[in-house]
């Protein structure tokens, strides 16, 4: 990201006191995997404030896509979720499937990674981004076309019509993906759910939309989740970064502080692990060891195995998120006495 | 991430073993184990002459001399079934013997030369397949008179296409991997690395299929039959029994239903056995 | 597309040719077919047989009395029946509305049935409500028309009674009731075919990931499958459907016999008892020429139903 000035990160809004839009707390989820129940999501606990965004951070198979799902009830057969998520103070776990719907059709909106394969290739995209306008807000068809058009001029598609006309497979990577968010946004949600949305896209293509995404987000004033594994990514878009890991929440943190103090060991190696443009390395460092998926693990710490810093303790602990300065947690024992070290590891590898 | 977290519909728990699956092997090859020990040993099972007409006793019930009673000629059924096992095998075997004697070299040749002589061979398949099958067999029998073996060679004729096709398509699948390639550059002759190296690779494909051909041409060779278009009378044979049960279905369902079971069980033994050969190739690939 | 479609139908006209040439050819390939079929009855004299190769011109070079012969096909005239002493185009055109009903009949079971059963499998997919449509359909698969059309007749014609066992019957109602078995009969093996491949697409479709874009949008599963997932299902059971019409025609041959049906079937297999080539040829053509077109129809519908091929086709 060469334009980070662009997106100014606003202050951390769940801290000012007003409600929340989403509260995860102890969520835990499991998938029927090869016929038994295996943990994927474990004590995930998180909070939303209006407008908003969170970035939900971690390796591949850590549980983000998982926890996003969770909480609009878009899981596989046979899976179960406990724990309590509230949105706008409503259980959505205890909700019936009718009223999940209702959720999805014009409270929350979600975006996936790929778009070429999440949009119907057999519709024409005024269909695509005008199907829940005319569903779920009863306009006609004019009417949804009309308001299509709009959506997509407000994403910088200078020849909306034409777009409007098109079928998925006429269109690039990047325009559909604008289409996806428009589809998204058409019934004005109050949160955005943002699953690896520009992962698949080139650099350029992905700033524009990050841009996209960002204007939208503030002229809106919406609350959004974003889940992506680029930490430079999170950094700039949001406003607070959840880490996971194994299933787990590792810290959350203000996305400023990630860089300048990262407040987990995990969250630390990751930081060092990002490859740099503004600098040659003999040799990129990586996470030594091997991610682990909630499913592996036993007790303790789960990062346990792969941290410099694990001690005998880190064995017997029971992990939970606790505070480690106003605004900050972590999951690590030691995080207090490490503040330094952490800080100045991260510093090195700069 | 996405391997582990796109929302993919899990399988879930099996409330049957799904039926084509191993036990498909077992069922499906006692069965036909069995229809084949019938029709070896028919003279030692059979109770009658399959023949003997005895216009005394037509449409008997069942009798303990007559186990599944007598047709409409007083002959005796279960002898007639017995003795019919022995046409409704043989029949389909040569026309599993003729399509592949054609089938596998045709397509063995067109997917391992592609280009023009593909085409055209391929060209000429669309035009056979574009023919509804039965139809065909119609036709030839039409021009060169009803008999038993008109009747396989024109079932033969519209399933040399159909293994030709497969044959081609696990051909193509094949050429891809690198020990043909090997193979080539080895400078070994198009017909050594056909025969010796991709044949025993698709011969599981080969086999899978025609066991389903098998019960497939059984099924249309009874039809044929059954049209009296096939095997004559007074010949044995389920089709034939079919058609005439048929005739005196008001007066005794016993024939029929005799031979519409014999014909069924037959064929589902054949497309089971088929299934479960098919499904033990994809598991051991 | 309309390249696509002007390819399709070249072809279509390509694969009648071919048909007529070797209709026309096994004819005249069996040995003393011809002159027999043109004497009837007559007796067979070297005289006679002289004066009628003479006066159907079969000294002619083949391909001349291929073009002869093409030409009347053309103009619906396929000579004359040997059995029934009319044009054949007569003895045709009143054996046809009793197929057609058949036929039409069996097709709109078919589909219906078929499809929601591959649907619900796939819908159910590893449950026992699966498991159990996969052995009724492989149950299903492997008997053919005239096997279950006995079976039909004997069970619920002659021991229940509820429907007729022989003819077509008079008017409505009582059509339908003389065609329902037979049309159940024809549809029966069918329904295997459609049901395999209806859940096998389904089930494709289904893992796709647009379906969960669409779940999330908040519509209901009965949209989610109505109108996604069934419409990007449609192209394999299209497929499928064109090659069924070549079964539902060799099924009804069978199944017209089987039921005593006064149809394009049952004529065909009188015709060929009795040698009477001209119907034979005239019955296997209208065959033919219906099963073309309606694949024809399929290649049609494929661009309807899938606008990348529709536009795809249009730009190149």
């Amino acid at each position: 990201m060469t334009s980070t000035t662009a997106f100014s990160s606003g202050p951390p809004a769940g801290s000012s006191g007003v409600a929340p839009v989403l509260e995860v707390e102890n969520l835990s989820t499991s998938l029927l995997i090869g016929g038994t129940l295996r943990p994927i999501v474990r004590d995930m606990s998180m909070t939303i404030g209006a407008g908003e965004v969170v970035g939900l951070v971690g390796e591949s198979g850590s549980g983000k896509s998982i926890t996003a799902r969770s909480v609009i009830g878009l899981l596989p057969q046979g899976a179960v979720s406990t724990g309590s998520v509230r949105f706008m103070g409503q259980d959505t776990l205890s909700m019936s499937r009718r009223q999940l719907r209702g959720i999805r059709s014009d409270q929350i909106g979600m975006i996936f990674q790929d778009p070429r394969a999440h949009i119907d290739p057999l519709w024409k995209i005024e269909d695509y981004v005008g199907e829940g306008l005319r569903l779920h807000k009863g306009l006609s068809k004019a009417k949804a076309r009309e308001q299509s058009r709009s959506l997509l001029k407000s994403m910088g598609i200078v020849d909306a019509d034409r777009v409007l006309d098109s079928y998925p497979g006429q269109l690039s990577g990047g325009m559909l993906q604008r289409v996806m968010i428009a589809g998204a946004l058409s019934c004005e949600p109050k949160l955005i759910i943002a699953d690896e949305a520009t992962t698949a896209l080139d650099v350029t293509v992905q700033s524009d939309i990050l841009a996209i995404l960002r204007g939208l987000q503030e002229s809106r004033s919406l609350s959004m989740l974003f889940i992506t594994h680029d930490l430079a990514l999170a950094s700039v878009i949001c406003d607070r970064v959840v880490v996971m890991y194994a299933g787990r929440p590792m810290a959350v943190q203000a996305a400023a502080d990630l860089f300048e103090a990262p407040a987990h060991p995990y969250a630390a190696a990751l930081v060092g692990a990002r490859p740099r443009i503004d600098q040659k390395v003999e040799r990129l460092q990586v996470v030594p060891g091997r991610p682990v998926s909630a499913l592996e693990v036993s007790s303790g710490c789960p990062f346990r195995p792969r941290c410099a810093y694990a001690i005998a303790e880190c064995e017997q602990m029971t992990p939970a998120l606790n505070q480690l300065e106003p605004g900050v947690l972590t999951e690590c024992i030691r995080a207090a006495e490490l503040r330094d070290e952490l800080r100045e590891s991260v510093h090195v590898s700069h | 991430m996405t391997a582990v977290d796109v929302a993919t519909p899990l399988r879930q728990r099996k409330w049957l073993p799904r039926l084509p699956g191993s036990w498909g092997f077992v069922v499906g090859g006692a069965v036909i184990l069995v229809l084949l020990v019938i029709a070896l040993a028919a003279p030692l099972l059979a109770p009658h002459n399959p023949n003997a007409i005895q216009l005394t006793q037509t449409l008997s019930g069942f009798s303990s001399d007559h186990l599944l009673g007598t047709d409409a000629a007083g002959r005796d059924i279960l002898s007639r079934l017995i003795y019919g096992t022995r046409l409704s095998l043989i029949g389909p075997l040569a026309v599993v013997v003729m399509s592949i004697v054609v089938g596998v070299p045709a397509g063995l040749v067109a997917g391992y030369r592609g280009g023009w002589v593909d085409s055209v061979l391929s060209r000429i398949w669309d035009m056979v397949f574009g023919f509804p099958p039965l139809l065909l067999a119609i036709v030839i029998v039409a021009t060169f008179g009803a008999s038993f073996w008109t009747a396989t060679i024109a079932i033969a004729i519209t399933y040399i296409p159909l293994l030709t096709r497969v044959v081609r398509g696990v051909v193509l699948v094949e050429c891809r991997n690198a020990y043909v390639d090997a193979c080539r550059i080895q400078g070994f002759s198009a017909f050594r690395v056909c025969v010796f190296h991709i044949l025993p690779n698709v011969a599981g494909t080969i086999v899978a299929q025609s066991t389903l051909n098998f019960g497939y041409a059984l099924l249309d060779l009874a039809g044929l039959a059954f049209l009296g278009l096939g095997v004559q009378p007074p010949t044995p044979d389920w089709g034939q029994m079919l058609s005439d049960g048929r005739q005196s279905i008001l007066f005794s369902v016993t024939e029929v239903t005799v031979a519409s079971i014999a014909v069924a069980v037959a064929v589902i033994a054949f497309n089971m056995l088929g299934d479960a050969i098919a499904k033990q190739l994809v598991r051991g690939a | 597309m309309l390249r696509y479609l002007a390819r399709r139908g070249t072809a279509a006209i390509g694969l009648l040719l071919v048909t007529s040439v070797i209709l026309f050819l096994l004819e005249h390939l069996a040995p003393g077919n011809v002159e027999s079929v043109l004497l009837g009855g007559r007796p067979s004299t070297p005289g006679l047989i002289a004066s009628i190769r003479k006066q159907y011109h079969l000294d002619a070079p083949l391909y001349l009395q291929y073009w002869d012969w093409l030409r009347g096909v053309l103009h619906a005239d396929l000579g004359e029946s040997i059995t029934y002493k009319t044009p054949v185009s007569s003895v045709v055109g009143s054996r046809v509305l009793p197929t057609l009903e058949l036929a039409v009949y069996a097709a709109v079971i078919t589909v219906v049935v078929g499809v929601a059963l591959g649907a619900i499998a796939a819908l159910r997919q590893g449950r026992f409500t699966d498991s159990a449509i996969s052995a009724v359909v492989l149950v299903l698969a492997s008997i053919s028309s005239y096997v279950s059309g006995v079976v039909l007749l004997v069970v619920f014609g002659v021991k229940l009674g509820w429907f007729p066992i022989i003819g077509t019957g008079t008017g409505g109602l009582d059509r339908l009731n003389h065609l329902t078995l037979p049309a159940l009969a024809l549809a029966l093996s069918l329904i295997a075919l459609i049901a395999r491949t209806t859940r096998a697409s389904v089930a494709r479709v289904l893992a796709l990931e647009f379906v969960e874009t669409v779940r999330a949008r908040g519509f209901s599963e009965r949209r989610v499958f109505l109108k996604h997932v069934l419409r990007s299902a449609l192209i394999p059971i299209l497929t499928v459907s064109g090659l069924a019409v070549g079964y539902l025609i060799s099924g009804a041959v069978l199944v017209e016999y089987t039921f005593g049906l006064n149809g394009l079937g049952s004529l065909l297999v009188q015709a060929v008892e009795a040698k009477d080539y001209a119907v034979v040829q005239a019955v296997t053509l209208l065959f033919t020429a219906v099963f073309i077109g309606l694949n024809l129809v399929v290649d049609l519908l494929y661009g309807v139903v899938d606008p990348r091929i529709r536009v795809s086709g249009a730009s190149a």
